[in-house]
């Protein structure tokens, strides 16, 4: 039932993603010939100019970045809680399912863009710099590559196992981060009625994840400062201390985030309000 | 078989806010009936609906579809028509008739398919791009293609056109068999009067009346319209 719920989830998202996943690259690969072009401009008042545009160009392409998130959330409202709630919580499927199903969808739609993401910041900020001292436009990414090799040859843990760790530690991150949004929209739902239910889910989508982030925060700072002592960086050249405060960390994460999860589908079986 | 009860609602209570939108609710029907939910607005209908479907969970009291209270299990049994449009606009007809026998156990996909066809309806447009009527015939061939044993018809004929109405009570007449059960909701008493074998009265979210038709009409002498609008009179 997974399956056949994930595909719905992805079908109804194509409408989103797909416009989204091409919108961030063009605007990056505008942002990147502007920036080129302007490197070249003799005139003061050309260069002025496309440094505007470029300027323009770099926030439509960061609201371009905060869009996806937000589309997901609001896709998980609307599909639980709006008209289309009729239908969906109307299957056969355990409430679970549902949740589960728009939460892993979310996950690899997010992850995906991420990659989209991460490689049209990088043309758009470094492609014209490159070019002007003469490299091609995509320098910067070997260069990144480069300064990631040498970060993680530095730490006292093997480069691959630092890197395996470093992805899963971003992964859970963003698994917990949509588990707080989702949480934060079924106690919205639960709580407020008709178009309140909204405002609510916008209100308790910030509330849960500040509260998440700062109680995370708060434990990982107290086993950094109990056992480490505050301040004192240099125990993380121990290999083993600093295996397992990753390990830790991404433990904590996962474990908030399949706590999270199942508050909300428990919340959303015991008290579900489609009003 | 047939005096088995297939729903049991057992003094139901629903409290919004601190208004009771049902008080005390207690209703048994068995299979085979065509049962109209009748009572003014704001009377308690489309609350009693939404929480047989499990869509709304009661302050108080119980409901059981044969033996299931309302989960993942009685959902299977139960077809529900909300008083809205749920499929959303993306989706044509043949991507909703594909959902519904995906999802379904009990969807019959051809008889979808043909009455949506008998409908005039195209198949193979997003819904969003159709008139909201059309969209409502299209949910409601979708929820009575299904063989359910409890069907849940919140107000179906009345954002239609007297044409498609017919069809659509010939349509339920049609999908009723012995075995199931059809509750619906509606102010157009005088349209399902013919069809119908039971009647229940709410008002205040309260049980008002619970009587077969053909009685009540030959104990009364009057129509069900007529009793409606003694019962309810302003």
């Amino acid at each position: 039932m997974l399956k056949k719920l994930l595909k719905y989830d992805f079908l109804s998202l194509k409408r989103f993603l797909i416009p989204v996943f091409l919108l961030t690259p063009a605007l990056a690969l505008f942002a990147g010939m502007l920036s080129w072009i302007s490197t070249r401009a003799e005139q003061p008042l050309v260069t002025l100019g496309l440094n505007s545009i470029f300027l323009f160009s770099v926030v439509a392409l960061v609201l371009s970045v905060a869009l996806l998130p937000v589309l997901l959330v609001v896709y998980y409202y609307r599909g639980l809680y709006s008209d289309t709630g009729y239908l969906t919580l109307l299957l056969p499927v355990k409430r679970r399912q549902l949740i589960l199903s728009k939460l892993l969808c979310a996950f690899l739609s997010i992850t995906a863009y991420i990659v989209v993401a991460f490689f049209s910041f990088g043309f758009a900020f470094f492609a014209g710099s490159a070019a002007a001292v003469g490299r091609n436009p995509f320098y910067a990414y070997s260069l990144f590559f480069t300064l990631v090799k040498e970060f993680l040859t530095s730490t006292p843990l093997h480069p691959a196992l630092l890197a395996i760790e470093g992805v899963i530690y971003l992964l859970v991150w963003l698994l917990l981060e949509f588990s707080n949004y989702y949480l934060g929209v079924t106690l919205g739902a639960v709580v407020f009625q008709g178009k309140g239910k909204i405002w609510g889910g916008i209100l308790f989508c910030a509330v849960t994840d500040t509260a998440v982030s700062v109680v995370l925060s708060l434990i990982e700072l107290a086993i950094s400062g109990g056992v480490f002592g505050l301040g004192d960086l240099s125990a993380f050249e121990s290999p083993v201390v600093l295996q397992v405060f990753l390990i830790v960390g991404i433990v904590l994460r996962l474990a908030v985030a399949v706590g999270v999860t199942i508050i909300n589908i428990r919340l959303t079986e015991k008290k579900l309000n489609l009003g | 078989m047939q005096d088995q009860p297939l729903l049991v609602v057992d003094g139901l209570t629903k409290y919004y806010r601190s208004f009771p939108s049902l008080s005390d609710f207690s209703l048994t029907l068995t299979p085979g009936k065509i049962v109209a939910l009748l009572g003014p607005n704001g009377s308690g209908k489309t609350t009693l609906l939404k929480i047989i479907s499990g869509l709304l969970t009661p302050s108080a009291g119980s409901v059981s579809i044969l033996g299931c209270p309302p989960g993942e299990e009685s959902r299977g049994l139960v077809a529900y028509l909300p008083d809205r449009i749920s499929i959303p606009g993306w989706m044509s007809s043949e991507t909703a008739i594909a959902y519904f026998a995906d999802f379904y156990a009990d969807f019959d996909r051809a008889k979808a398919q043909n009455m949506l066809t008998d409908l005039g309806i195209p198949l193979d447009k997003p819904l969003g791009k159709l008139s909201k009527g059309m969209r409502e015939k299209v949910q409601l061939s979708l929820v009575m293609s299904r063989n359910a044993k409890l069907y849940l018809l919140d107000e179906p004929i009345s954002g239609v056109d007297p044409a498609a109405r017919e069809y659509i009570l010939r349509t339920i007449l049609t999908c009723h068999s012995p075995d199931s059960t059809i509750l619906i909701s509606t102010h157009l008493i005088a349209d399902v009067e013919e069809v119908i074998d039971e009647f229940v009265f709410i008002r205040d979210g309260r049980l008002l009346c619970y009587d077969s038709a053909d009685e009540a009409r030959k104990r009364e002498g009057k129509t069900l319209d007529e009793m409606f609008r003694e019962a309810f009179r302003c």
